[in-house]
């Protein structure tokens, strides 16, 4: 049998050659093995195409998830989890394994609103697929994904006590829904689910499309197409040691198309690598800061067991066709004791002080949609330079947010709110709510989080990618990951993601 | 220029400052010899070094965690972990070690980071976050997430803070 031409086979470091170049082919090359890629593989497999895929990052299985943070973190997420935008203010988290981020998500199933979609049409120019293809699409995939609300019976104390909390004050708070299936709560969501419950894309579209055919070369990363007269001819990278992002190969890929959808950081940089000048690529990146607040209570709250986010505090976000998604909305979460640290308040005795009443922690995040603010550029082979910038109104939006999370936890009893900041600031009454006031966004002054970032290569009137999903002036190359959206798609933009990649597989199947 | 008692030499103020750039000179020459000697030789002991004394400024010993950083192995598992990334990354983390040792002496405070007393490097430490320069308070946010992740993963420390760890 031909080299690597198993089908159905996921492929690692132990396949392949050290010396020389390995030479691959097939009808369909997709990059990267997220929401994006997974479903465009499972549909583009199940239509009979012979498809090889490839992930950067490792390949895990659901039994390999052994719940130590200090193990998975840095196996599951691209460097490590610190890849920091150039101001320091914000760590730009994104899964790198099979599966992609759906393996490290906290697995919320939010879809585009419709107002977002207009508000495209209106001030974007967007003519991509429309609002009820996308309806029909994501309907098929959450189908498979399982998606259902949590009950509120089911909620953990620190979900349980933003809920009511925030009801008491006469604010709309709701369940999420997600795609978790008979969860047992161990609240390692974020360290990928051993059990199996969560339904990401590892344990759903992965499996469709290693059942139908699929080769996937795990620890593959692309680094850039060769390409002539509007056509990608082959696709070039390197093999990846097991355990150190060392090379140790070299691979070129023939295909009849290409599609690229490595996310929203990685798919403009290889293209970039390429040599491929077209206006718009890596510009207009949306990072939707999420800020994590601690809140300390007097009783036990064991906030890192359970479903780690299952309520929402939706009063603040707006949803419009003239602005599409903006405000705020506060979510709750925790991780475990490594994670949770990272994003702790000050250093010393009283930091330690703090961490030793972990037990006593409640913890949300608050989501800030957006605007286009920065850009994504080179930096080194593989390695991507993220520029971000505040703006004022989002500066405003993220201290009224603050004040607003502050406010729920004091009504709940909480002694202390504390903020990731530098310095920290800390609230115990809601007197000292003017200390949010002084927190600045200049560099590292702020400890946030990206989990959703979006809108590198738009596919908008003039933006880089066409209606039709193909990149301007391609015939065979296609991106379909959040690199696409013009502006904030959702709040959790797993759904949208996955919407896009379907009907980019099924225009793709009819194109072939 | 007026005559000011500094130091009881009797030095003007330029003289006090040119003996304090020299002084900080030979002390930034003398650390750069000697980190760069120890890396030719193979042995970054100067950066565990400086690493131990950084993560325990940073969760000093003491209260309801008593033990330190450095007692639990932790910059040993940071460096361990910093040699299998990339080389840019590997310099990047030198540098900003490099950096904490050195900036006491360009603040002219006459010693390096390491040669100061366990209490003042975790005073010292902490004016970073609260620094008005952002590359040190981007060096305050590495170094802290890298040690309290690395801390915090430790059985002998969920004990203390009532973590139980996997279920698995």
């Amino acid at each position: 049998m031909k080299e690597h031409s198993e089908k159905g086979k996921i492929y690692g470091p132990g396949d392949y050659s050290r010396k020389g170049t390995t030479y691959l082919s097939a009808d369909v090359c997709v990059v990267g093995t997220g929401s994006a890629g997974a479903v465009v593989a499972a549909v583009l497999a199940s239509a009979g195409v012979d498809v090889l895929v490839l992930e950067e990052g490792p390949y895990y299985a659901s039994e390999d998830f052994n719940q130590l943070e200090h193990l998975m973190i840095p196996a599951l997420y691209r460097e490590s989890a610190n890849q920091m935008e150039e101001c320091f203010n914000i760590s730009v988290m994104q899964g790198r394994c099979v599966g992609g981020s759906p393996v490290v998500n906290m697995a919320d199933c939010v879809m585009t609103p419709r107002p977002v979609h207009e508000h495209w049409i209106r001030y974007f120019g967007y003519a991509g697929p429309s609002y009820c293809e996308l309806s029909k699409a994501n309907e098929i995939n959450t189908r498979r994904m399982n998606v259902n609300k949590i009950p509120e019976e089911e909620l953990n104390e620190n979900n349980r006590l933003l809920l009511e909390s925030a009801r008491s004050l006469g604010l709309s708070a709701r369940t999420f829904e997600n795609n978790r299936v008979n969860c047992v709560g161990c609240g390692y969501c974020l360290i990928g689910c051993h059990y199996r419950a969560k339904q990401s894309t590892l344990v759903t579209f992965v499996e469709d499309a290693l059942k139908d055919g699929v080769r996937l070369f795990s620890r593959a990363r692309a680094e850039r197409f060769v390409w002539t007269k509007g056509r990608a001819r082959v696709l070039e990278g390197v093999f990846l040691e097991k355990d150190s992002d060392v090379p140790m190969g070299r691979f070129e890929i023939r295909a009849h198309e290409f599609v690229l959808a490595a996310g929203a950081i990685h798919s403009p940089l290889v293209l970039m690598q390429s040599g491929i000048q077209i206006e718009g690529i890596g510009d207009n990146l949306s990072l939707q800061p999420q800020m994590p607040v601690m809140a300390l209570f007097e009783k036990e709250i064991v906030a890192y067991r359970g479903i780690p986010q299952a309520a929402v505090v939706d009063a603040f976000e707006e949803i419009d066709d003239e602005k599409g998604l903006s405000g705020f909305r506060i979510e709750g979460i925790m991780a475990g004791p490594a994670m949770s640290s990272s994003f702790g308040p000050g250093s010393g005795l009283e930091f330690k002080q703090l961490m030793t009443r972990f037990r006593h922690i409640a913890a949300a995040l608050i989501l800030f949609p957006d605007r286009p603010s920065g850009y994504v550029r080179v930096k080194e082979r593989g390695r991507a330079l993220i520029k971000y910038r505040f703006s004022d109104e989002l500066a405003r939006t993220i201290r009224k947010g603050l004040k607003e999370a502050a406010r729920i936890y004091l009504h709940a009893g909480a002694r202390l709110v504390a903020f990731p900041t530098l310095p920290g600031v800390t609230v115990k009454s809601l007197n000292d709510l003017h200390r949010i006031d002084s927190i600045s966004f200049t560099p590292a002054h702020v400890r946030m989080i990206s989990a959703h970032p979006q809108g590198t290569l738009r596919m908008s009137e003039r933006g880089p990618v066409r209606p039709d999903f193909r990149l301007r002036g391609f015939e065979n190359l296609y991106v379909c990951d959040s690199s696409i959206f013009p502006t904030t798609s959702s709040s959790h933009i797993m759904l949208p993601v996955m919407a896009y990649a379907r009907v980019a597989a099924d225009r793709l199947i009819q194109a072939l | 220029m007026r005559k000011r008692d500094f130091l009881k030499l009797n030095l003007t103020r330029r003289e006090a400052l040119t003996l304090g750039i020299v002084a900080a000179g030979y002390s930034l020459f003398t650390s750069v010899v000697r980190v760069r000697a120890s890396e030719k030789a193979g042995t970054p002991a100067t950066m565990t070094t400086i690493l131990k004394y950084a993560a325990d400024a940073l969760l000093p010993p003491g209260g309801s965690l008593p033990q330190a950083p450095s007692q639990l192995g932790v910059p040993e598992e940071i460096l361990q972990f910093v040699s299998k990334q990339p080389p840019s990354v590997q310099k990047d983390f030198r540098s900003a070690l490099m950096a904490l040792e050195v900036m006491p002496i360009l603040e002219l405070r006459f010693k390096r980071f390491t040669s100061m007393s366990p209490q003042e490097r975790v005073q010292y430490f902490a004016s970073w976050e609260k620094s008005r320069w952002g590359l040190k308070r981007k060096i305050f946010v590495a170094l802290k997430s890298a040690v309290t992740f690395a801390y915090f993963s430790h059985p002998e420390v969920w004990e203390k803070i009532g973590y139980e760890g996997p279920l698995i």
